[in-house]
């Protein structure tokens, strides 16, 4: 059995990749990149140390921002949505917020789909307003947070369908 | 002392938090100042290493089109010689070589290409060794792309002109009148000319291209035509709309221009009076 956190890294790795070269690649509309990365917030098991959570979440987010050459957006989103997960994971899962398996059995699903969304919701509004930094244009901001939460939440569901783990 | 390591200790997730959140943002100040970063600098070592082998196999997709584009492209730089050679079988000798032997330029191929943030960068595959400089303009086939902001051996970024805190200089080809061009930060095909005084005559369709204001581009490169203008309630200045020539969204090679002068005019605008 491969530890966790050797698992979860190489997971991390390859959805950022993936990020990088494909996804970003991706202009729904001519503006939506959807956000595929976000699934490494998600899948973190709840139950394990926040604090670390939170420097994993900042360096994802580092790593992203050195490769497309944007300006912090990435890791201050990543950090806050670290910080940010329990209260979101305790208002959509409900009691079992902070077991492990959680996400594979533990749940409703329609509680699954709650958190799921809050999840890239928090992440991509964060994020949206970091990239302009401008209440300006708070317009454009909610276009792009709305279309690139609606195509992140379609893309990241069906990948968790996808490749859910058998029990 | 006891109760400062027990708060430390309770409030650790917050203040571990805290202090990212405050290296993230120092990370933004020194990103979009976009001078002298050296993060800038070794971020753009790893982003062009990762993204060029990508842009290789992409590009090979991409080569029917392309050949396309070269053709035509070929076709109007032949149009021009002729021109030009027309001209200066006509023109005085000492007129020859007087207006673009002053610039020189050199083909790139583009790696990477953003155009849905609000301050899009792109990045192309020669660097420093090529004598690619900062500061150098970077045109494609229709017109302007950019300025080039950093470089590393092999690589440089180059500010594209969808760049929100960007301004250039550009005038009516008709009538010289100069204004500045900046990017509003939602289309990329558009972009906005401002300072043109109401007295000027104004019509859809003008053509806009670079004024010689700056050391950047030589004068005359075409920008784009005008889409649709409205004259300000209180200013006297016009708000003109601007339709780009060239397709920011679908770029493959630019052209970076040097300007032999420069040092030149650098020297003279730092002199002190």
């Amino acid at each position: 059995m491969i530890p966790y956190y050797t698992r979860f890294s190489l997971l991390a790795f390859i959805l950022l990749i993936l990020q990088i070269l494909v996804f970003d690649n991706i202009h729904l509309f001519g503006f939506s990149n959807p956000a595929i990365y976000i699934l490494i917030f998600i899948t973190y098991r709840l139950d394990l140390d926040q604090f670390g959570f939170i420097a994993i979440g900042f360096f994802a987010g580092l790593f992203l921002d050195l490769v497309t050459q944007s300006p912090g957006a990435h890791s201050i989103a990543g950090v806050s949505i670290a910080f940010l997960r329990p209260i979101i994971s305790r208002f959509a899962l409900g009691a079992n917020f902070n077991q492990p398996n959680t996400l594979s059995t533990g749940s409703l699903w329609s509680n699954k789909m709650v958190y799921i969304f809050l999840m890239i919701l928090t992440h991509q509004l964060i994020f949206s307003f970091m990239l302009y930094f401008n209440m300006a244009h708070l317009w454009v901001i909610i276009k792009h947070t709305v279309a690139n939460t609606f195509f992140s939440f379609v893309l990241i569901t069906a990948s968790l369908t996808l490749f859910q783990t058998k029990k | 002392m006891q109760w400062v390591l027990n708060a430390i200790i309770r409030y650790k997730n917050f203040l571990l938090f805290l202090f990212l959140f405050n290296l993230g943002l120092y990370i933004s100040g020194t990103q979009s100042s976009y001078h002298n970063s050296q993060i800038a600098k070794s971020s753009l070592v790893i982003s062009g290493f990762i993204h060029q082998p990508f842009r290789q196999l992409n590009s090979y997709f991409d080569l029917a089109d392309e050949n396309k584009r070269l053709v035509e492209e070929n076709n109007a730089l032949k149009n021009r010689e002729l021109v030009r050679s027309y001209q200066t079988g006509v023109l005085p000798r000492r007129n020859r070589n007087s207006g673009s032997s002053q610039y020189w330029s050199k083909s790139a191929k583009i790696i990477r290409n953003s155009f849905t943030q609000s301050r899009n960068i792109l990045l192309i595959d020669k660097g420093s060794n090529d004598s690619i400089d900062r500061e150098m303009g970077v045109i494609g086939p229709k017109g302007i792309i950019g300025i080039v902001n950093q470089t590393s051996g092999n690589y440089a970024s180059v500010l594209s002109i969808l760049y929100r805190n960007l301004k250039i200089n550009a005038k009516f080809k008709k009538s010289n009148v100069f204004g500045s061009l900046f990017w509003q930060g939602d289309n990329p095909h558009e972009m906005q000319l401002s300072d043109i005084a109401s007295i000027n005559v104004v019509e859809i369709g003008d053509t806009l291209v670079t004024g010689g204001m700056s050391s950047y581009f030589p004068e005359g490169v075409p920008i784009g035509k005008v889409k649709s203008f409205e004259l300000l309630e209180n200013g006297g200045y016009y708000d003109i709309s601007v339709s780009l020539f060239n397709n920011m969204t679908d770029l493959e090679y630019v052209y970076v221009i040097g300007n032999k002068d420069r040092g030149e005019i650098i020297e003279l605008l730092e002199r002190e009076p």
